[in-house]
């Protein structure tokens, strides 16, 4: 099979400098954007999070490039998604504009992270030299996919999966999140278009630079936590909540893309490849899920997660 | 064609190996930002027929 190393100059360089070479087919990377589109669109925000680990245990892609062209590649992401969206005026701007300013130091922190990983020199193990990064990011993502897949699991084998399919949000509020509303940390502000009177503008920051971490240091999964955040923890309905993600997404995957770019952790050939074919499979992952969606087909993601943990053991381990 | 592959890949390259780390050139940055907007803008318009192709073809067969 003919290979196209020189196709990939970013994922190449970094490889290389890590000292191991990427393995990229383009026939394989259109298949690999498809099939991770169709998850994603077919189980939610949670399949964002098996991009960064799969284009690293299958394709050998550096971490650093794996992430800064998922984040890349959701900016083009966020740009379909909010173009087809139907309700425009229900965006709260005055919510997503403050909240862009705490998910502007979230991505750059979370950047910053990354690179210090990336920087930081091997150690050395049973005489053997073994690279930080993939080290620390496996175990952060192998975690987060047991996380998700045990949710989807025990959703599907409780039923609480069927609400899921009608189009609701499955996970119940925390009980803590009352709590955090009732927070009365000046300064305040009221959100009209989202019908809150007052709300600590602390919160909004704070949840902003959580989801900016996670996009800047472990790719696009931001909406996975910022969704749940706009609804349960800000109170927002669920339309405005939907908005004001993608607004929120596209600025913070822009940024996100600014700051990757200035690290040199983009392969744009490697984003255009995926951007196209995983934008196809979403759109046929979420029609699937409409038609198909049933709470022991949700279970199957769980497996998908496991099988992908297995994968970035095996990648770390052997 | 072959020219634009190499002008992208000559983009993408350190612009400076001689210092330490990656040096991006402005070219670089400019097109990962405006790259995948664009292609989003233009996959907004693609993916509407193909929802609809494999929304009838869910529908006859599923």
């Amino acid at each position: 099979m003919e290979r196209f190393p020189t196709f990939f100059p970013i994922a190449d360089y970094w490889a290389r400098l890590q000292g191991g070479e990427p393995q990229l087919l383009i026939w394989a990377l259109l298949v690999f954007g498809l099939v991770v589109g169709i998850l994603t669109g077919f189980f939610g925000g949670g399949g964002r999070f098996l991009m960064a680990p799969l284009l690293n245990s299958l394709f050998n892609v550096p971490y650093n490039v794996a992430v800064g062209s998922d984040v890349c590649q959701m900016a083009g992401t966020s740009t379909l998604n909010i173009l087809r969206f139907k309700r425009l005026n229900s965006i709260d701007f005055k919510l997503g504009a403050w909240m862009l300013v705490g998910t502007v130091f979230g991505v750059e922190s979370g950047a910053q992270l990354l690179e210090g990983l990336k920087k930081a020199g091997p150690f050395f193990l049973f005489g053997k030299a073994i690279s930080v990064m993939p080290i620390i990011l496996g175990i952060i993502y192998g975690a987060i996919l047991v996380w998700i897949g045990s949710v989807l699991y025990r959703e599907a084998r409780t039923g609480a999966g069927d609400m899921a399919c009608e189009g609701f949000m499955t996970a119940s509020p925390p009980a803590m999140t009352s709590k955090l509303q009732q927070l009365h940390i000046p300064p305040m502000i009221s959100l009209p278009v989202s019908g809150i009177e007052a709300i600590s503008i602390w919160m909004i920051l704070g949840i902003g630079f959580i989801t900016g971490l996670l996009v800047g240091f472990l790719g696009g999964g931001g909406g996975f936590i910022r969704m749940p955040a706009l609804v349960y923890v800000i109170g927002c309905p669920m339309v405005v909540a939907i908005g004001t993600d993608l607004f929120e997404s596209v600025f913070s995957m822009g940024y996100g893309t600014y700051s990757h770019s200035l690290k040199g952790n983009i392969d744009l050939v490697l984003v255009v490849l995926i951007l196209i074919s995983s934008a196809v499979g979403n759109q046929i992952g979420s029609l699937l899920a409409r038609r198909f969606c049933h709470p022991r087909v949700r279970q199957v993601f769980a497996y998908v997660a496991l099988l992908t943990v297995l994968l970035i053991l095996f990648k770390l381990f052997l | 064609m072959t020219g634009i592959l190499e002008y992208v890949i000559h983009l993408a390259g350190d612009a400076d190996p001689l210092q330490k780390g990656f040096q991006a050139q402005p070219g670089y940055i400019f097109f990962n930002i405006v790259v995948p907007i664009l292609l989003g803008g233009l996959l907004s318009r693609i993916t509407g027929p193909i929802e609809w192709f494999v929304g009838r073809l869910i529908g006859k067969t599923g």
